[in-house]
């Protein structure tokens, strides 16, 4: 692929919805914006700095910088229910919250496992209410679970017992179907195309780790997500058994080959990685009506969450300003 | 010292002050030893705390910033199911007789057990990075913990060569010169006393 799929938005349903974002979108950080936050004394500087935000609801309320996390967990699930109501469309709200239903399957197969209680490891964002979640584990009766979830939890304890007890590869198969579920999604053209990305993005970065790890041979054909613009089958086919020299061979003329220039340096790859999503997701930025700028305003607030978290944490455990501005995905 | 000045408590004294001279020189080698024992592990350390110092802020600082790719709850739970088993032995090793701690961590299974797709690469880095400082935390420890042991060492030592150096041995060689001096004494007493005899019996 060298350039990204077109996204053509037909749909005026959401020419209200697209307008309220549009709105929203202005009260966005600009960098200047997140400048002035980074250059912050302290922690509690950055709260009293957040008080005329958007945010300022949420820290007005906060006592301590360390307690920052479950501030921007409780913006987040605003903005997803904000989103909740300006989209009509469940299947495709259950899109966007997979992730965390994903997210909370593994984190309570992994306490089945362990036999603990990990249900404060699970987050609040998934389409499941936690307490069901809990008792369909408990009672593990998967079958009451949405087809992709079980499917994933069944393929994540086949996973975990085959391979000798091994929590990794209980977590990458769950990873793997929930790729699978995602670029599958029939709701959106822009989204399935984002994940897409997303997916070519991840084994880009996984075969770059595997190779740091010395785990190449060993875990490629299981790490690697399908779903993407790349098959995964193609990649293993190529040959970079030997060296990871020949992935630049692999993905010339792609809009992922500029990413391979960062690969001596994974904190510059990531922001690379991440840069080239948010790219995607802008594309529709100028889009008036249709879903898509509602989604794009979604990411682009999520990546704004990303953002302040990165300052908190630069803050709290002194991080150089200039280190943490560049660690900036804007 | 309270002693008999006879000839048998004399040579029983001079064996036992020519014993504690040569313990004390050999006390004293062992102390000069110690000592440059001692410095060597000083001046290693400081370079490896400053060392360490470095490569945990480092490695600290990747861990900080891969730490915020990821929430809170999703970043604990990458580490919730672990395959990593990680043992720390100790064993003794024996300088100058003074038994020093060996540390061996070892460690079975994979450092890394989470999944790729919602972890920072960062991650990897630091982990990785993080079990390099672990180690040399380890040797910091086994160091820290010899020198101590060979502090302690070095003081009851030192105590015994002073004890040695301005107790034992001038009390030894003041009760062998007393000892000669009496009978010395006693010898010209005897002598003395037979020359009166002589001259009593010519007379």
């Amino acid at each position: 692929m060298n350039r990204f799929p077109k996204v053509r938005t037909l749909d005026t349903n959401y020419a209200y919805a697209a307008g309220v974002v549009s709105a929203k979108e202005t009260k966005l950080f600009d960098s200047k914006h997140l400048e002035q936050l980074i250059s912050s004394k302290d922690g509690r500087e950055l709260i009293a700095a957040l008080h005329d935000s958007d945010y300022g609801h949420f820290f007005r309320q906060l006592d301590s910088p360390h307690r920052f996390e479950e501030t921007l967990e409780d913006a987040r699930i605003e903005l997803y229910n904000e989103i909740q109501d300006l989209i009509d469309n469940s299947e495709l709200l259950n899109v966007l919250r997979a992730r965390f239903d994903f997210h909370n399957i593994t984190v309570l197969l992994k306490g089945k496992i362990a036999e603990e209680d990990f249900l404060p490891y699970c987050s609040r964002m998934g389409t499941i209410p936690l307490d069901r979640l809990a008792s369909i584990f408990e009672e593990e009766r998967y079958n009451r679970l949405p087809d992709y979830l079980k499917k994933a939890t069944e393929q994540g304890i086949e996973a975990y017992y085959a391979h000798h007890h091994n929590p990794q590869l209980l977590n990458i198969r769950i990873d793997s179907a929930m790729a699978d579920f995602l670029t599958s999604n029939e709701e959106s053209d822009y989204l399935r195309s984002y994940y897409r990305v997303w997916v070519d993005v991840t084994n880009l970065k996984t075969i770059l780790r595997l190779f740091f790890l010395n785990r190449y041979k060993e875990l490629a054909e299981y790490a690697l997500l399908s779903g993407g613009f790349i098959a995964s089958e193609k990649i293993l086919s190529w040959k970079l058994q030997e060296s990871v020299e020949s992935l630049e061979g692999f993905y010339r003329g792609s809009i992922y080959a500029d990413l391979l220039k960062y690969r001596a340096s994974f904190s510059e790859l990531e922001k690379a990685c991440e840069h080239l999503l948010l790219l995607y997701i802008k594309s529709v930025a100028y889009e008036s009506i249709g879903v898509e700028p509602i989604i794009c305003y979604l990411f682009l607030k999520e990546n704004e969450i990303r953002n302040l978290r990165l300052i908190f944490i630069g803050k709290i455990n002194g991080v150089k300003d200039e280190e943490i501005k560049e660690r900036l995905i804007i | 010292m309270n002693v008999n000045p006879t000839r048998m408590e004399l040579l029983r004294l001079k064996k036992r002050t020519t014993l504690a001279v040569r313990g004390h020189k050999l006390l004293k080698q062992k102390q000069d030893e110690l000592l440059r024992i001692i410095q060597e592990i000083i001046s290693k350390l400081s370079n490896l705390r400053k060392e360490i110092e470095e490569e945990l802020l480092k490695a600290l600082k990747k861990f900080f910033l891969a730490r915020a790719y990821q929430d809170k709850k999703s970043f604990e739970a990458s580490f919730l199911l672990l395959d990593t088993d990680i043992e720390l032995s100790m064993g003794w090793k024996k300088v100058m007789n003074v038994p020093l701690p060996e540390y061996k961590k070892s460690l079975q299974g994979e450092l890394i057990s989470y999944g790729f797709a919602n972890t920072s690469p960062t991650l990897d880095e630091a982990l990785k990075n993080l079990m390099v400082v672990f180690d040399r935390l380890i040797e910091l420890a086994e160091m820290e913990k010899r020198i101590a042991l060979l502090a302690e060492e070095m003081k009851k030592t030192r105590r015994r060569v002073n004890a040695l150096e301005y107790i034992l041995i001038p009390e030894l060689k003041a009760a062998v010169r007393y000892i000669n001096m009496k009978l010395s004494e006693r010898e010209r007493e005897v002598n003395s006393r037979l020359m009166r005899i002589k001259d009593v019996i010519r007379g």
